[in-house]
Order: structure tokens, then C-alpha cells, then sequence
């Protein structure tokens, strides 16, 4: 009979440590081979440093996170003196403002992914914006991608011009692996 | 007339594709800025011969039909054209992954390349009298 309670007990145990190990969020690991990329009409180009802490569950989102972090220094155009001027207090202000950042305060399920909301700050300006992603696992691997568009003269990035567009496209494609 | 001038653009054309040739070559093999992946030899050599052969008909034709201004004006088209061009390596744009310092560089590197010909033109003009 106490044999009997001791296999409940133990069932009764490793029940209750596997829901809290259900419950507990997986950390990802950003790989190499990522892409920021801006589009529009001219310029466009991509960010080759790119970090952050990803902490993502399908199931529990509410305990989803992400905080990554870009640093503008590593802006390319394809063009040298696009490069810099972009770092200029005109534009990004790469000085002062060495990263553009994007915390995310809520994810919710969507048709074709998730919608992360967060905080996108650039050259000091913060802004909500929902960035629309589509997440594929399989197995320890997984992928963010998407696309989303920011309005530079809300983050008071450059001037007006017609030659550089105030909307612009923003593609990216994470590759992650599990920690 | 036409067969000096055109002797004349050749041989610039030639001797400048020689010098560009080195040029490239030199900074590629001791400073290590390898751009052949952007500009070929090839595309160096012909662009050489093909702007001193240019510049060459452009001079007998302006000659020809303008005998009292044509040398004059051909000087400054041909200065203004080199300088015109200049504008083209600054607005060019590399592979996004391209080395970064390179990138810095590039403008600089082909704006050189831009004047072989008229330079080297020029500098042979005494010797064909075309």
C-alpha cells in the first residue's frame, strides 16, 4: 500500500515539474545569415549588425519577448558616401545614437503569423509600431521573417525630398536556433 | 587626316590601357584593393580604347566642319566629358556585401581611371599632329 503511494506521488511530481517546464519560454539564438533590409525607389540597402534577446512560444505569448537592437554604423547602401552621410546627424545620427532598437510589448496571433507590437526608437525617437511575422519551426531551428514599412520623418530621419522616398520598405529574415 | 587621327586614338587608347592596366594591377597586388570582381581588365582596356578612339573622330569631325573653333571646342568637350564622368563612380553602388573599406574607396579608385585617356590622349597629340 505505501508502494502504491509512492508511484503516486512520483506520477503526481513529474506532472506538476512538466507543466512548468511546458510553461517556460524558449530563448533563441539569432544565427548568422540574418537580413535588415530597407527598399524603396533609392536608397536601399541593409544593416549587417544585427543582436538581441529572442524569447518566443507559440503557445505562451504573453511570455514572448523580443529585444533587438541594429547597429546603424553597419549601414550599407552600396555606396561609400551614401554610407556616411547616413551616419550624419542629418540622418541617423550614428554618434549619438549608435543603435535603433525595437522592444516588443505584445504578440498576438494573426492570419499569416504573428503581430509583434513594440517599441521601435530610432535617433532617439520612439514610436508603436506592430510588425507582422511570419515564425516556422523545425525542430530546434526556426525562421522570423517579414514585412513592414516605417515612415522616416516620424523618427526625423533626413529632410524632405523627392528623391529619397519617406516611406520604406523593411524586409527581414532571422534564422534561429534554440539556447 | 582621318588615318593620322585615328592612328592617334589608337596608340592613346593602347598606351592608356597599358598605364590603367598597371595602375589596377599595382593596387590590387600591393594595397589589396581588389575591385576585379566590380571592374574587369577587360571593361579597363576597352573603355580606354574606346574613349581615345572617341575623342579621335570627335576631333576630326569637329575639325572638319568647324576648322577655326573646332580644336577649342573639342578641348572642352572632351575635359568636360572626363569631368562628367567622374560623376558615375560616385553614384555607383557595390554589392551590399561588399568589403566595407573598399566601398569607401571606390569612388576615389575609378574617378583615376577616368582621366588615362585624356591625359594619355593629349600627351601624344604633339607626336600624330592629327
Amino acid at each position: 500500500m505505501k508502494k502504491a503511494n509512492f508511484y503516486w506521488v512520483g506520477a503526481f511530481m513529474l506532472l506538476l515539474f512538466s507543466a512548468f517546464a511546458m510553461r517556460t519560454n524558449q530563448v533563441w539564438e539569432i544565427k548568422d545569415g540574418y537580413s535588415i533590409k530597407f527598399i524603396s525607389k533609392d536608397p536601399s540597402g541593409q544593416f549587417n549588425d544585427f543582436s538581441g534577446d529572442i524569447k518566443f512560444d507559440p503557445i505562451d505569448l504573453t511570455g514572448s519577448k523580443f529585444d533587438l537592437k541594429v547597429k546603424v554604423a553597419s549601414i550599407s547602401t552600396g555606396n561609400g558616401m551614401m554610407n556616411k552621410k547616413a551616419q550624419t546627424g542629418e540622418w541617423f545620427d550614428a554618434t549619438a545614437h549608435p543603435f535603433i532598437k525595437f522592444i516588443s510589448s505584445k504578440i498576438t496571433k494573426s492570419d499569416k503569423g504573428y503581430d509583434i507590437v513594440g517599441e521601435l526608437e530610432m535617433k532617439g525617437t520612439k514610436k508603436t509600431i506592430k510588425i507582422p511575422t511570419v515564425y516556422k519551426q523545425d525542430g530546434s531551428k526556426a525562421t522570423f521573417s517579414g514585412t513592414f514599412y516605417v515612415k522616416r520623418s516620424m523618427f526625423e530621419i533626413g529632410h524632405k525630398s523627392d528623391a529619397v522616398p519617406d516611406v520604406l520598405k523593411i524586409e527581414f529574415n532571422v534564422p534561429v536556433t534554440k539556447k | 587626316m582621318f588615318k593620322k587621327s585615328f592612328f592617334h586614338g589608337i596608340t592613346a587608347g593602347a598606351i592608356s590601357s597599358i598605364f590603367a592596366y598597371l595602375y589596377v594591377d599595382i593596387l590590387k597586388e600591393e594595397f589589396m584593393y581588389d575591385f576585379s570582381s566590380i571592374i574587369s581588365s577587360t571593361n579597363v582596356i576597352g573603355a580606354c580604347i574606346f574613349g581615345s578612339i572617341l575623342a579621335s573622330v570627335g576631333f576630326t569631325l569637329l575639325k572638319r566642319f568647324l576648322p577655326k573653333f573646332g580644336e577649342i571646342i573639342f578641348s572642352f568637350l572632351f575635359a568636360g566629358i572626363t569631368f562628367a564622368s567622374l560623376v558615375s563612380p560616385m553614384l555607383h553602388k557595390l554589392p551590399l556585401d561588399f568589403d566595407k573599406y573598399l566601398t569607401v574607396i571606390f569612388p576615389t579608385y575609378a574617378m583615376v581611371l577616368h582621366f588615362f585617356p585624356f591625359v594619355v590622349w593629349y600627351t601624344l597629340k604633339p607626336v600624330f599632329k592629327p
